[in-house]
């Protein structure tokens, strides 16, 4: 990794994390989308090999120790995620932007189970289905990041020449 | 050029999934984790108080932005507040020496007070499922494990984590929290357990013949040694026999504003000397290890 890429990684999970935690009034609160899953799946997609397996980890504990949860289980949600989007790659890049947001409310329902399955099965989450609202809402939000993220990209690093 | 994720990728997630199944068994089970927690917290604290920035923005533009009329009025209310509180307090400060008196004579051990100390709690959007919310003081302003927090109204929970300038509060409404609390009628003992944010609370382990009522007030009780006596929990509002069960469905609305509440009082030693005994037998971390601000009234 370059400097640069580095520097710009760090910036978007920065403001992908300031966005997931910014208090909401509750009515909006499970509409809230998956802003740091949507920038990992943004920097699979993009840097593909070049990609460490150790960065959805290292996230996923930052946000395990932020909610208070179980250390490990958004950083293991986190890694399959990405583990899916790596195999899926080349496919993924070249759907059209409507089939793009499906597999995008895909990934993150999957996502989301795992969190959720794991937090039930210890007892440490009730039912509450409007927990996956924000699978929709991700997906729905999901082209805006992706073009931003390669705006911010080619005009920063250039990376989306290499 | 295909393939080139094909040899390692999955192996690589196989065992980083292995690393993380470990840690979260460890995170269960064992308590060294938490200092793995404890240092990657320190660095989420720039990020928190980040986050609290907006609103506290908002604050100070709610003060500035009043006028001197509005100010003026508060004043006044504020003063008639304070007159009122002060008559009342003079009347507690006797009954406190009566009740000690009757204790003494009981030769029962007598009550702590317990210190105080003001904490804000920091605005941030948090997992809902889990009801934990996170305080402006840390091990730096005396706070420690165990502590409990209280607000105007009642016990919010308890502090169950911190780093120098903050410390995670875990609320009463959470799944992983229970409170032993007594019926202020009946006297009757049980414990109220949280069924997640924004629900009420649910009382457990009451036999269908107990004595207790809808509106009945429920106060911590000394058991457990670790919540401070006689603090309001919450209401009982709805009583439901499950036919086949030994117990009842007992629902209990929370005293404290507990998703409303900005200030808060973190109170500290109030065990007396019996409590403390029992609870450091059995939990030798749970010494304090720093003195607080003597705020309250003794």
């Amino acid at each position: 990794m370059t400097f640069k890429l580095f520097l710009i990684v760090f910036l978007s999970f920065l403001i992908a994390s300031l966005l997931q935690f910014l208090p909401v009034p509750d009515a909006l609160n499970a509409w809230v989308p998956q802003w740091i899953a949507l920038v990992v799946i943004y920097w699979a997609l993009v840097l593909d090999e070049r990609f460490s397996l150790i960065l959805p980890c290292f996230i996923g504990l930052c946000m395990d120790v932020m909610n208070g949860a179980m250390l490990g289980l958004h950083a293991l949600a986190l890694l399959w995620l990405s583990f899916i989007v790596l195999k899926n790659a080349r496919q993924l890049r070249r759907a059209g932007r409507l089939q793009q947001m499906v597999e995008i409310g895909l990934l993150m329902l999957g996502y989301q189970f795992i969190v959720f399955a794991i937090q039930r099965l210890t007892g440490q989450r009730l039912d509450d289905w409007t927990y996956f609202i924000a699978s929709a809402s991700s997906a729905i939000i999901w082209p805006w990041v992706s073009i931003i993220l390669d705006d911010g990209c080619q005009r920063f690093a250039g990376l989306k020449e290499e | 050029m295909l393939f080139r994720h094909a040899t390692g990728l999955g192996l690589r997630v196989f065992c980083l999934s292995l690393l993380m199944i470990g840690l979260m068994i460890a995170d269960k089970h064992y308590r060294y984790v938490n200092n793995v927690r404890e240092v990657l917290s320190v660095f989420l604290i720039p990020l928190q108080y980040t986050l609290n920035a907006p609103v506290q923005a908002i604050d100070w533009l709610k003060v500035s932005a009043a006028t001197q009329q509005e100010l003026t009025a508060e004043n006044v209310h504020l003063k008639q507040q304070l007159l009122l509180m002060q008559v009342k307090l003079q009347q507690l400060i006797n009954m406190q020496q009566e009740n000690s008196e009757l204790r003494a004579l009981l030769k029962s051990s007598t009550r702590i007070n317990g210190q105080f100390q003001e904490a804000k709690i920091l605005a941030m959007n948090l997992d809902p499922a889990l009801a934990e919310v996170v305080l402006d003081k840390g091990t730096k302003d005396g706070v420690a494990e165990q502590q409990v927090v209280i607000d105007v109204a009642g016990v919010m929970g308890q502090i169950i984590s911190t780093t120098p300038f903050t410390s995670r509060l875990l609320l009463i409404s959470d799944p992983r929290s229970g409170v032993p609390v007594q019926d202020d009628r009946s006297a009757l003992q049980a414990i109220v357990v949280g069924m997640g944010a924004n629900n009420p609370l649910s009382l457990i382990y009451v036999s269908e013949t107990a004595d207790i009522k809808v509106g009945d007030l429920l106060v911590t009780s000394s058991l457990g040694a670790r919540y401070p006596e006689g603090y309001p929990v919450g209401h009982v509002t709805h009583i439901a026999k499950v036919s086949g069960e030994p117990f009842m469905n007992i629902t209990v609305e929370p005293s404290a504003l507990l998703e409303r509440s900005r200030r808060v009082l973190i109170v500290s030693n109030y065990l007396d000397d019996d409590s403390k005994r029992m609870l450091y037998e059995t939990n030798p971390a749970a010494q304090p290890k720093a003195s607080l601000v003597q705020g309250a009234p003794s």
